[in-house]
């Protein structure tokens, strides 16, 4: 149980910023291509580079995810696995397989592609991480609303009955919301590290590139997100209204517990867990709007870069976006417990039957193994960030002016 | 219409689907093989940090594509035969356990080694890749070589009850021999592939690997083919039940002669891998060596048919082909998603071999020192 959220929530994480990177260098690259202007160029480049490690960690973090799907999860495998399985051959067919030869193409292809050819690369890269991710969105919101499928009395299998439901509206909005969520994260993540630059006063034309770019894609993001804000599926703008939701979900999880024809007498308890959670959510999703507005306007009159309080807030907001995703997975899991798949399938049916000791080792051995590698790339990752541009080797950069060998080295290659 | 609605009949279905998986299980074999042979291969064929290098390179970025075939093998087991997907991967979980952990071992050590300089932190990763490259191809093997034997599992209710007895079971002498040739296989990929893309010395390095274990491949079928004719229980459909005896495996070569050529060019075609090499003529030891790889899976397939999970605890409950009962549509659907999206991933495939094509040198790589791993 733990096991499994901990694999799921680290892949989801992972696939949110490798899509939101992605898209953001795929509009990089098309800048450089029709400017021509060498500082797009680095920036591709530079942001690859984080890319290329998020991108592997989500791959590992992939495996572990379908594994275990089949040995700690196998009863639920057994009964629910026929329309899951069909949204991740999708993923993995239309998704993650492409996905992968294009990362290839992506990282190796600098000398050996076209401009054009590269940027086709990009943008092929963007859109299949994307495919993955409504795929996903398939099968996750098939857990939350089991309606595209039907339970057969005779087998007890969950048989997918409408393969256009699956992938309908309800996984599209999903989508859509949590491709969104995932380009805020990412513009501002990118934001706040050239606001650490820009005050260092280091690197300040590829810093200012950066920001500006950031700053309009996470305004029409975040503008996306608010408009995009999940209104057919939960249908509520005030706290009332989802104080009522938690007492339904509640009075679905007692009724799960008492015997039949007592549904009605049941009295069921508001969650307030699912009420902070919708409040932290979107309080900080409007935080986020201010500080792109705000970072945008003074993008436009060319005075972000002097006002220094405004890139002090902006430097250190980077885990806002986290904390407003957080809160979004607590304000649409905590409504599904107890059950893994509503209505459907309770947690504890859907779990193998293992040994403590054995389930005990394979949780230990996917921390170490998946949580170690994971701390050591965004150590990794925070190391990129320090460094700059600079570790690009061009000879253009901060740590690199003024050490004339070096220049002169990579020139002469 | 009527031909092609006869065609369309639920167990043709099913027979295209079994032979689709096969299909991928191929190109698990080819793609995955080769790159876990070179990294493998990385302690005994490279002398330099450079050399290292070139063979980093040379599987190149198609690692992250070829272990999500495995994924999707599983994915599409789960599809189709959930129960077999269930009861395979909770049976054997601590060794699923260790698979997944390999795969994520290999990924990291493709992505994070070369963000650093220090030499300690390089050899690890090193270290690193070489274990889970030579575990995978190991166990994978070991549970290959399982299948035959049959494993220890009852279905009573429809669910399948695991006997716990012992993961150690896993480990028996033929087994552990499938293991090794795996391994032997899948470094024969490797050292194959490298005779394409490096130059000397790794090419004649490269050269001298291939030889001797595409001999010792060979010994190792031969001796495997004859334990399986003869010490090995195989299981048997007779009039709908599930029987086994010595043997029992190979009797489908001995009815009909078609089947018989399959191990036949099997054998051959590892024995033109040799002679290729020999000669000096990778490209056509490279293809003999896909002949032979597909030989190898279709020999096995068909001799396993029409058992998937043959239990040896209980055989009645074994699982077949035809025991789950996936609907016809779901089958339909799942094929017909394959057809769809399978050939332009191949294509892109083709398109990364094309424009990654050329020999690796220590030169090439100086050039690209920051777009290569």
């Amino acid at each position: 149980m733990l096991q499994g959220a901990f694999i799921a929530s680290l892949f989801l994480l992972l696939h949110m910023l490798v899509l939101g990177l992605a898209f953001l260098l795929a509009l990089m690259e098309t800048l450089w291509v029709i400017t021509g202007r060498p500082v797009y160029h680095d920036m591709t480049r530079y942001w690859g580079q984080p890319f290329a490690i998020l991108f592997g960690l989500m791959l590992a973090s992939l495996i572990a995810l379908v594994v275990q799907l089949g040995t700690h999860w196998s009863p639920f495998a057994h009964i629910a696995g026929e329309p899951f399985a069909i949204a991740w051959v999708v993923a993995l067919l239309g998704g993650f397989m492409p996905a992968a030869i294009l990362f290839a193409l992506f990282q190796q292809g600098w000398t050996r592609l076209t401009r054009s050819e590269h940027l086709t690369v990009t943008w092929g890269l963007a859109l299949t991480v994307s495919i993955a991710l409504l795929a996903e969105m398939a099968a996750w919101n098939l857990l939350q609303d089991p309606s595209a499928a039907r339970m057969h009395s005779g087998t007890l299998r969950l048989q997918l009955t409408d393969l256009a439901q699956l992938f309908g509206e309800q996984a599209q909005m999903r989508f859509l919301h949590l491709t969104g969520a995932a380009y805020v994260w990412v513009a501002l993540t990118m934001m706040a590290v050239s606001a650490h630059w820009l005050l260092q006063g280091r690197d300040l034309a590829f810093a200012r590139r950066s920001f500006a770019l950031s700053a309009g894609f996470g305004l029409a993001a975040v503008l996306a997100v608010l408009v995009v804000r999940m209104t057919d599926l939960y249908p509520f703008v005030s706290d009332a209204e989802v104080l009522s939701y938690s007492a339904f979900a509640e009075a679905r999880a007692l009724a799960q517990e008492l015997p039949q024809g007592q549904d009605g007498t049941t009295i069921a308890l508001p969650d307030t867990r699912l009420l902070y959670a919708f409040r932290i959510m979107t309080g900080s999703g409007f935080v986020l709007l201010l500080l792109f507005v705000a970072a945008f306007l003074f993008c436009h009159r060319r005075q972000a870069w002097e006002r220094r309080w405004l890139l002090r807030i902006i430097a250190w907001s980077w885990p806002l976006p986290l904390l407003t995703i957080a809160a979004g997975w607590v304000f649409s899991e905590a409504g599904r417990s107890p059950w893994m798949i509503t209505g459907i399938l309770p947690f504890e049916a859907a779990q193998t039957v293992l040994p403590v000791s054995s389930a005990s080792f394979s949780l230990a051995a996917y921390l170490m193994f998946l949580g170690l590698p994971t701390v050591l790339g965004l150590l990794l990752i925070g190391r990129m960030f320090r460094q700059g541009p600079s570790l690009l080797a061009t000879g253009r950069y901060h740590f690199e002016v003024g050490i004339q060998t070096s220049w002169l080295e990579t020139r002469s290659r | 219409m009527e031909g092609l609605a006869g065609f369309l009949h639920p167990e043709n279905l099913m027979l295209l689907w079994w032979g689709l998986l096969g299909v991928l299980v191929l190109g698990f074999s080819l793609g995955e093989g080769a790159n876990l042979g070179i990294a493998m291969a990385q302690p005994f064929l490279a002398r330099s940090e450079e050399e290292r290098r070139v063979l980093r390179n040379a599987i190149g970025g198609s690692w992250a594509v070829h272990q999500l075939w495995l994924l999707l093998l599983l994915v599409n087991l789960l599809a189709a035969w959930p129960q077999v997907f269930a009861t395979a991967l909770a049976q054997w979980h601590a060794v699923w356990v260790v698979l997944a952990l390999a795969f994520l071992l290999r990924a990291m050590a493709f992505e994070l080694r070369n963000r650093a300089q220090e030499r300690g932190w390089r050899a690890s990763w090193d270290w690193a890749l070489f274990t889970s490259a030579i575990i995978p191809a190991f166990l994978l093997g070991v549970l290959g070589g399982n299948l035959f034997l049959g494993s220890n599992f009852r279905v009573v209710d429809g669910e399948a009850l695991l006997w716990t007895g012992g993961l150690l079971d896993l480990f028996n002498p033929f087994a552990l021999l499938v293991g090794v040739l795996t391994v032997c296989l899948a470094l024969l990929h490797g050292g194959l592939h490298l005779l394409g893309v490096t130059v000397y010395p790794l090419y004649d390095r490269s050269r001298r690997l291939v030889m001797v274990l595409s001999a010792a491949s060979l010994l190792l079928l031969l001796v495997l083919s004859l334990w399986l004719a003869l010490g090995i229980s195989g299981f048997y459909l007779n009039d709908g039940r599930i029987q086994n005896e010595l043997g029992a495996w190979v009797w489908r070569f001995a009815q009909d002669p078609l089947w018989m050529l399959l191990p036949v060019v099997m054998l051959a075609a590892w024995a033109m891998v040799l002679w290729m090499t020999w000669e000096d003529q990778f490209r056509s030891a490279q293809r003999y060596a896909v002949l032979g790889t597909a030989a190898l899976l279709a020999s096995g397939a068909i001799s396993l048919y029409p058992f998937l999970l043959p239990s040896q605890l209980d055989p009645a409950s074994s699982l077949l082909v035809t025991s789950d009962g996936v609907r016809p549509s779901i089958l339909a659907l799942l094929i017909g998603l394959h057809l769809i999206l399978l050939p332009p991933l191949l294509l892109l495939i083709a398109l990364l071999q094309r424009r990654m094509r050329g020999r690796l040198t220590v030169a090439s790589l100086r050039r690209n020192a920051r777009t290569l791993y």
